[in-house]
């Protein structure tokens, strides 16, 4: 591209914000010819998909007000330098059948991304003294077989249950339609324990209880799940990118719009105001640019620039308060409130991270279900989800692991109480329980908004906020397109891979200098 | 039979400000010399692909560009993973341009791996009558940052051209650790997404 001030241009599109969404558009945009300027108001890449070192961390919890927490039991420091830390606010996994996975090889994006496997998911239950408090998730009718604290009457109702739930089963399972994943697992034909609602529950990645999960949801996340495993591989179903998901992912994409030379990016760039609808400047017109419309965006920067655009994605969020066009948009449907957690431990939890065949696997998903844990004579109201990423990750030195703890609203001192009833039961090989080196919590709100139905024809495109939790979901997709299409006319040409490009002739000594 | 010999991949970033010439010097390497043993490729547009062949082993190297993410300092914290070589390249007929390496070599620090080898470079010497940097300031520089080598070039007229990447690369191999410590580039652990597992039988159930 050549250097050209960023105001002298009447943008096909500005994007705020350099969240997983904004970013695959602004890839799509670019390789479809589309001229973007990508705006984000932080110093860094990724808006809420960022992942920041020890000190960026600091930083980022004093900004949210976050509960960034540094106990004093560090004699010798076992915190490693800063840098040393990938911290993500997106650890989230990606089932292998994700369309997104399928989407980085076909545009050949994979390429710069590593990524690694998800072992298994387990269930932590309090110590009753009869069942183990830490058991594995079966991947398998097999595994179920091999599970030696089910009598075998009930391997053959879990089995059951499992073929039933995907299908393999010819009864039908109409007329759940209304009804909760525990009820169905309750019904009398099955009357499965705690423990195995438990289990099943785990692999929907959902935070509610399993009478809150609708069984029609309940049954399409446990076909996802076991549908994935074996795709690339062996005994896995999910895997995470290296450094920190979702937040390279991100970089990737942003990366990704760039070679394309038609995308300039600008961090640390605020948007003071927004204009529709209104005409262009006289310079834009004598310029001939290719465009029917006359009537655009107007935008602000608090750097002084002033923006045209003919479109304008960003989610709420991301936009100054305040003024007209963003007081008018609608209000969010649904908000959930989470509490999450970023904690190191002084735990590689590898017995967390053994599959069947070696290497370890890099992460590993601990459900812990509602009412297992204590914390001033009070139970958890929800289950909580602990996502473990190991040092393989690179986010953080080798006999270290750090561990992404989600639950929905609720008492936040359970986050810590999961974290230490966990250690307490994964020993490393000196048998020591290990400890919190850091932890951060804090909290956020998962929103469902009407993606742009009160503006649909209109040249903003306001994004539901997001908050990423333990799936990168499908749905970030989905989003992505839909405004592709809006923008480009068409979703058939949706992140085609770019030529690849001529080198110079060697003979032509003159072009080559710029 | 044996397989044949896997090259051993060398990742080389350019950095520094905008027009310094950083493509120009990559495209006039790339298309130009050092004794290629294939044909150069681009793969995409995101990186140039060299082969090589020294002292008998193969070497695979991939130079990254900085894609216009220079202009504003917003290159990607992964722009930097997995480098073994950076060559910082200033133009030495603007005066800003050599001033803004401080901060160039800054940035290399905190996000590219420990022990990378770092070059300077000072580009554009035709450019005689508006030259603004003296080459003494560039040495000096090097130094101050710890750059091992320091050099002036053309992409241009092709002077000294081809001599910071032969450099970069010669220390690459010859420095012990420098191909491999802190590296975890496409270990064994990594899935390959581009390999379904013909094997795959879906769920066992």
């Amino acid at each position: 591209m050549n250097i050209e001030s960023l105001n002298q241009t009447i943008w096909d599109a500005v994007i705020v914000g350099t969240g997983l969404r904004e970013s695959i558009l602004a890839a799509a945009l670019t390789r479809a010819g589309k001229r973007v300027l990508h705006l984000d108001r932080n110093p860094y890449y990724g808006s809420e998909y960022t992942a920041l070192s020890l000190d960026e961390l600091e930083t980022w919890a004093r900004l949210h007000q976050a509960d960034f927490h540094l106990p004093d039991l560090q004699d010798p420091p076992m915190l490693a330098k800063p840098r040393s830390y990938t911290l993500s606010l997106s650890p989230g996994l990606l089932y292998t059948t994700s369309p997104l996975l399928s989407l980085l090889v076909a545009s050949g994006i994979h390429e710069s991304l590593e990524f690694l496997r998800v072992g298994g998911w387990f269930i932590y239950r309090p110590d009753t003294g009869a069942d183990e408090t830490l058991t594995p998730v079966p991947n398998s009718r097999e595994d179920v077989f091999n599970d030696q604290s089910l009598d075998p009457r009930a391997k053959r109702l879990v089995v059951r249950a499992l073929k039933s739930i995907l299908g393999l089963e010819g009864g039908s399972v109409a007329d759940w339609t209304q009804k909760s994943l525990q009820e169905y697992l309750e019904q009398s034909s099955l009357h499965l324990p705690s423990r195995i609602i438990s289990a099943f529950a785990s692999l929907t990645l959902r935070h509610d209880r399993p009478g809150e999960i609708p069984f029609e949801e309940a049954e399409r996340d446990i076909r996802n799940h076991f549908g994935s495993i074996g795709r690339f591989g062996p005994g896995f179903a999910a895997v995470i990118g290296r450094y920190g998901s979702g937040s390279e992912l991100v970089q990737v994409f942003c990366r990704a719009a760039a070679v394309t030379g038609n995308a300039v990016y600008v961090l640390e760039s605020d948007i003071m105001n927004i204009e529709n609808n209104i005409p262009y400047p006289s310079w834009a017109v004598e310029k001939q640019f290719k465009h029917e419309d006359s009537i655009g965006i107007h935008l602000q920067l608090r750097s002084g620039d002033s923006i045209w655009a003919r479109h304008l994605i960003a989610t709420a969020d991301n936009l100054p308060g305040g003024i007209p066009i963003v007081e008018s948009l609608p209000k969010p449907l649904v908000e959930d409130r989470y509490w999450l957690s970023v904690c190191i431990v002084s735990n590689p939890l590898q017995n967390l991270l053994r599959t069947s065949e070696p290497p370890l696997a890099a992460g590993a998903v601990v459900y812990i279900p509602a009412n297992a844990l204590k914390e001033d004579s009070y139970l958890n109201t929800h289950p909580i989800y602990i996502f473990v990423h190991g040092s393989e990750t690179g986010e953080c030195p080798d006999g270290q692991s750090i561990l992404y703890v989600s639950m929905k609203g609720d008492n936040k001192r359970f986050l810590d109480t999961a974290v230490n009833s966990l250690l307490n039961k994964v020993r490393d090989n000196n048998g020591s329980t290990g400890q919190i080196l850091l932890s951060m919590k804090f909290e956020n709100t998962v929103e469902s908004r009407p993606l742009k139905e009160a503006n649909r024809d209109s040249s903003l495109h306001i994004l539901g906020k997001h908050t990423p939790l333990i799936e990168i979901p499908d749905a970030v997709l989905d989003q992505v397109i839909d405004i592709y299409g809006d923008i480009v006319g068409s979703r058939d040409t949706f992140m085609e891979k770019v030529e690849v490009e001529e080198g110079e002739p060697r003979d032509n000594k003159d072009t080559i200098f710029e | 039979m044996a397989t044949p010999e896997r090259p051993t991949v060398i990742k080389v970033l350019l950095i520094g400000p905008s027009s310094s010439g950083k493509t120009s010097l990559l495209k006039r390497y790339v298309d130009d010399v050092f004794e290629p043993d294939d044909t150069t490729t681009t793969i995409g547009v995101d990186f140039r692909e060299k082969k090589l062949t020294i002292n008998k082993k193969l070497y695979r190297l991939l130079l990254h560009d900085t894609a216009g993410q220079e202009r504003f300092r917003t290159l990607t914290s992964s722009y930097y993973r997995g480098a073994h070589g950076i060559l910082l390249v200033y133009d030495v007929s603007n005066r800003d341009s050599f001033l803004s390496m401080a901060g160039w070599f800054a940035e290399a620090e905190r996000f590219a791996p420990e022990g990378v080898i770092k070059i300077l470079v000072g580009n554009k010497t035709d450019r005689t009558a508006q030259r603004a940097v003296k080459a003494s300031e560039g040495e000096e520089l090097a130094q101050k940052y710890g750059a091992i080598h320091f050099t002036e070039t053309s992409a241009k007229t092709r002077d000294h051209a081809k001599e910071p990447f032969q450099k970069l690369i010669e220390a690459v191999i010859s420095t012990p650790g420098a191909l491999d410590a802190n590296r975890p580039v496409a270990g064994s652990s990594a899935v390959d997404l581009a390999k379904e597992d013909p094997n795959n039988a879906g769920c066992a159930c």
